[in-house]
């Protein structure tokens, strides 16, 4: 697993309590997250890696179902950064 | 109670031992003899089958491949659904014993209904009419001319005003007060005026009543007060939770759910299937329609549309809510950037580089 991916498990998991390691393909649905703790998600991962999440109620939640895509998403905004920088 | 009868009850598949009898339905965890019925309808409560002691098992159709072993197994496709039912069935309910008790004072002119069941020390009014099988638990008061439907359970402590109508099935749990006066008071002020110092306070009073609908659930320590001039009303089918407050004037439609600590004020009209989660405070003379809900803790202060999800204080809706959230959340990083640029702007005026300011 990458170090992006073990980022966001470990910000994920600070939110979540299921008895059970947390796995890309989980969606955030299925860890109990609601539309809530999905936007304090979101600020929390922009804290963690220092990057800027663009936020759009309808379109975060199509884009931010799964654990996979959030990894997904962190790493190219931080290929962005790398690259602006 | 067999398990071909459950089965049968809950219009699902059994496999395996009909004739095995059933006392108690508990968790798979809790199962301690071949008369427990093991409930694992959840997928957490199947993960707990592997170490039961059951040998009867109840699970949803997408669990039927993990309960092979045991001798008698329910497969349902209704899941919840199939909890309600099943906990009707094994629900005895509180023990009552048919008749009028004789420590109940029972108004001479009041009528009882065949089967009902009026506990100690309960206080039936004059003209009051109780129907059929519906009990009345110890230390009930009902007022004069009210009506309650048939099949009723009122639970122990319940007060109910003169003058209220309840239809047939409805549930009351312990300590609901129904036909409370009003809070209203004249003279009426707009939001943001005083009263003069010399104001006095008149109470308006509730001379209205309040109906409530057939099969109606109404939560321990729920108030309901009557309507000024013609009727509180609570639609069929509506459940409430303990300690709702649902004020003078209110109309709320059929199948609603009101979570608990929830405070309507008066005037309120709501529609059809709404569901307001638990500490929701509703303004008064506002409007909510049919299909709408509203988050858990919310402030309704003006109207919401049929089928409108709305959350915070004031409610709006959701998705704008959420927004408001993300602004509040990126402050942090907003005054940070701030601050990053005030020392950037003071290192640029240090050393002399001229900033124009952007023509008008």
């Amino acid at each position: 697993m990458t170090e992006v991916a073990e980022g966001v498990i470990a910000v994920i998991a600070r939110r979540v309590r299921v008895d059970r390691p947390i796995g890309l393909q989980d969606r955030l649905t299925d860890l109990g997250l609601g539309s809530l703790d999905a936007v304090e998600l979101v600020f929390d991962l922009e804290e963690h890696f220092d990057v800027r999440i663009h936020y759009n109620v309808n379109e975060f939640q199509a884009g931010f179902e799964t654990v996979r895509q959030i990894v997904g998403a962190i790493e190219h905004l931080l290929a962005q950064k790398t690259g602006k920088a | 109670m067999l398990m071909r009868d459950i089965a049968q009850a809950l219009s699902a598949e059994l496999v395996g031992n009909g004739d095995l009898n059933i006392e108690r339905i508990v968790p798979p965890g809790a199962a301690m003899q071949s008369s427990d019925l093991a409930v694992a309808l959840s997928g957490d409560a199947v993960a707990t089958l592997a170490s039961t002691k059951a040998h009867a098992v109840v699970v949803s159709r997408k669990h039927a491949s993990s309960v092979e072993r045991f001798e008698s197994v329910i497969v349902t496709d209704q899941g919840r659904t199939a909890l309600a039912t099943l906990t009707v069935l094994f629900d005895g309910g509180p023990a009552r014993q048919a008749g009028v008790h004789e420590t109940a004072v029972v108004a001479p002119d009041a009528v009882i209904g065949d089967g009902a069941s009026i506990g100690p020390y309960a206080v039936i009014g004059s003209r009051s009419r109780i129907g059929a099988r519906t009990s009345i638990l110890p230390h009930v008061s009902i007022g004069s001319d009210v009506a309650i439907g048939a099949d009723g359970l009122i639970h122990s402590g319940v007060r109910i005003g003169d003058g209220v109508l309840i239809g047939d099935r409805v549930l009351i749990q312990f300590n609901a007060a129904i036909g409370c006066d009003g809070f209203s008071f004249a003279p009426e002020l707009g939001p943001h005026t005083r009263f003069a110092a010399d104001v006095t306070v008149q109470r308006v009073h509730s001379v209205g009543t309040v109906i409530i609908g057939d099969d109606v659930d109404i939560g321990a320590g729920t108030t309901i007060d009557r309507a000024t001039l013609e009727a509180t009303r609570i639609g069929r089918g509506t459940k409430i939770d303990n300690h709702v407050h649902i004020a003078h004037n209110v109309t709320i439609g059929e199948h609603c759910l009101i979570c608990g600590m929830v405070g309507i004020s008066g005037s309120v009209t709501i529609g059809d299937r709404v569901r307001l989660g638990g500490g929701v405070g509703v303004s008064d003379h506002t409007t909510i329609g049919t299909d709408a809900v509203v988050a858990a803790g919310s402030g309704v202060a003006s109207h919401v549309p049929e089928g409108g999800v709305v959350s915070g204080y004031p409610a709006m809706p959701h998705e704008r809510t959420l927004e408001i959230i993300a602004y509040l959340l990126r402050q942090k990083r907003l005054w940070r950037e701030m601050e990053d640029l005030k020392v950037k702007v003071e290192a640029l005026r240090q050393s002399k580089v001229e900033i124009k300011a952007e023509p008008q």
